[in-house]
């Protein structure tokens, strides 16, 4: 059943999996909120890997998000009780994650700087990608991957926060425009422009690797 | 050849490159620890008070908003009514009851301090000659009462200074006038107000001093009129003649199709000026 969800005026309709997983969900923030503890140890590691995962792509610093997404979920503990289910928690938790990523980089404009994860070649999808991109092998291809990993992250760090947050939820994340406008506070439309943009910015850095 | 080697690359495969940036296993298990320990740090750490207050008293409020909202709203109703049947001249009213009041009190205070200083003086000075007729007093009073803002002004000269010339015979006619001549003599506003707040205490601060005028300072001798009419009438001819100049320099840029209109739009008829528009 899908059920419609009134959120800044506008009707936002949740998809059967997405309704699924926020209704168990909300019976651990219950669970929480009556003050069984542990069952946040549900939440954290059900979610830490996609707070982590866009906090990281948001800020292209591994230590950093690892700080942030720690503090993500600290905040979203000590404040759990006067989460009232306006939204699901998944939408509330990454708000928290966003914001707590986006002031951070407001802080930290001057001095930031690259600690990036390894990119898992073996991967399926990364693996025909990169198969795609270079005939090369052995330690060749390994330092074609991590320069194309450089290349990547500086394009992103090039886009401004708003925009970088756009992208980094949509096309890394797989969130939804209406998630991301639920996210980000901001409406649909809104979401699309800076996709927009900041997909042409991308293309114009990211010329050299893209192959029509 | 590899069989992708041919396939075209987006923007999208790119960005979905970056998803395989993972962190490895181990990774977790530190992160959880870390994890663990800021959240028992948060469970045992108090918060400020700066921060939860807002919270606790916002909470307070919002539990008795219905009784506040009420009170507040009768409040200013009350106060509404109030000022609205308040009478226009009540205020001055009672400054005026709380000045007779207190010109009341200075003039008796002055009564007895002017006796005192009378007889501190004379008895400081071993060769005067004093005659001092009591009655004069009465007439330092009404001098005071009619004018209350000297009282200040004249109660620390008597008190403190008493300024009278050795060997004066202090006679009805000098009693009488002591306000007058003390007052142009010491003028110090801030300790009349001393005294007088000390005293009586209803008045702290300073007054302004008040210069006393002398008739005949302010009479002119005549030749000092005639200078004045013949410079006030040089003024007048000087400013008609710099009006004539401007009003010729005028006269000559207006173009005199428009200065013909303008003059029809008056006229002048016995003790009327009529204007067109």
């Amino acid at each position: 059943m899908i059920e419609a969800t009134k959120i800044f005026g506008k009707t936002m309709v949740a998809s059967p999996e997405r309704r699924q997983e926020a209704d168990a969900d909300m019976v651990i923030v219950h669970q929480v909120q009556a003050g069984d503890v542990a069952a946040f140890d549900q939440l954290i590691e059900k979610y830490r890997a996609r707070v982590y995962g866009i906090v990281y792509h948001m800020t292209s610093n591994r230590e950093d998000a690892a700080d942030l997404t720690q503090d993500a979920f600290i905040k979203a503990f000590q404040s759990i009780h006067r989460f009232g289910g306006q939204s699901s928690f998944f939408t509330w938790l990454y708000r928290i994650a966003v914001y707590s990523a986006l002031s951070h980089l407001r802080k930290a404009r001057l001095r930031s700087f690259f600690s990036l994860e390894r990119i898992d070649a073996d991967e399926p999808v990364s693996k025909e990608i990169i198969d795609a991109l270079t005939d090369k092998t052995g330690a060749d291809r390994d330092t074609y991957v991590h320069e194309l990993q450089e290349k990547l992250n500086d394009a992103l760090q090039k886009l401004s926060i708003k925009h970088r947050t756009v992208v980094t939820l949509f096309e890394i994340d797989g969130l939804s425009h209406q998630e991301i406008a639920e996210v980000m506070k901001c409406s649909v439309g809104t979401v699309r422009s800076r996709l927009h943009y900041a997909k042409q910015l991308l293309q114009s850095e990211l010329q050299p690797y893209i192959r029509r | 050849m590899k069989p992708h080697r041919n396939r075209p690359v987006s923007l999208e495969d790119l960005l979905r490159l970056k998803r395989s940036e993972r962190p490895p296993a181990e990774f977790w298990s530190q992160f959880d620890r870390e994890l663990r320990a800021k959240q028992l740090s948060a469970l045992v750490a108090k918060r400020p008070w700066w921060q939860t207050l807002p919270a606790v008293s916002f909470r307070a409020l919002y539990r008795f908003r219905l009784p506040l909202g009420a009170a507040a709203v009768c409040g200013l109703t009350f106060l509404a009514m109030r000022d609205s049947h308040l009478p226009t001249g009540a205020m001055p009213g009672g400054v005026q009851k709380s000045q007779a009041v207190a010109s009341e009190t200075a003039r008796g205070d002055l009564r007895s301090t002017a006796r005192q200083s009378a007889v501190a003086s004379v008895a400081d000075l071993p060769n005067a000659e004093v005659s001092i007729d009591l009655p004069a007093n009465a007439n330092v009073a009404n001098a005071v009462s009619a004018q209350p803002a000297m009282v200040a002004v004249f109660e620390p000269t008597v008190a403190d200074t008493a300024p009278i010339a050795p060997h004066a015979a202090v006679t009805e006619s000098t009693g009488a006038r002591l306000p007058v001549s003390f007052v142009t003599t010491t003028s110090a506003p801030s300790t009349g107000s001393r005294l007088l707040g000390g005293r009586t205490g209803f008045e702290s601060r300073g007054l302004p001093a008040r210069a006393t005028v002398e008739p005949l300072a302010q009479m002119t001798s005549p030749g000092e009129s005639r200078r004045a009419r013949l410079l006030t009438a040089m003024v007048s001819t000087a400013s008609l003649e710099t009006s004539v100049r401007t009003t010729e320099r005028a006269a000559s840029r207006i173009a005199e199709e428009r200065l013909y209109d303008q003059v029809q739009r008056f006229g002048a008829r016995g003790d009327r000026l009529n204007v067109k528009f």
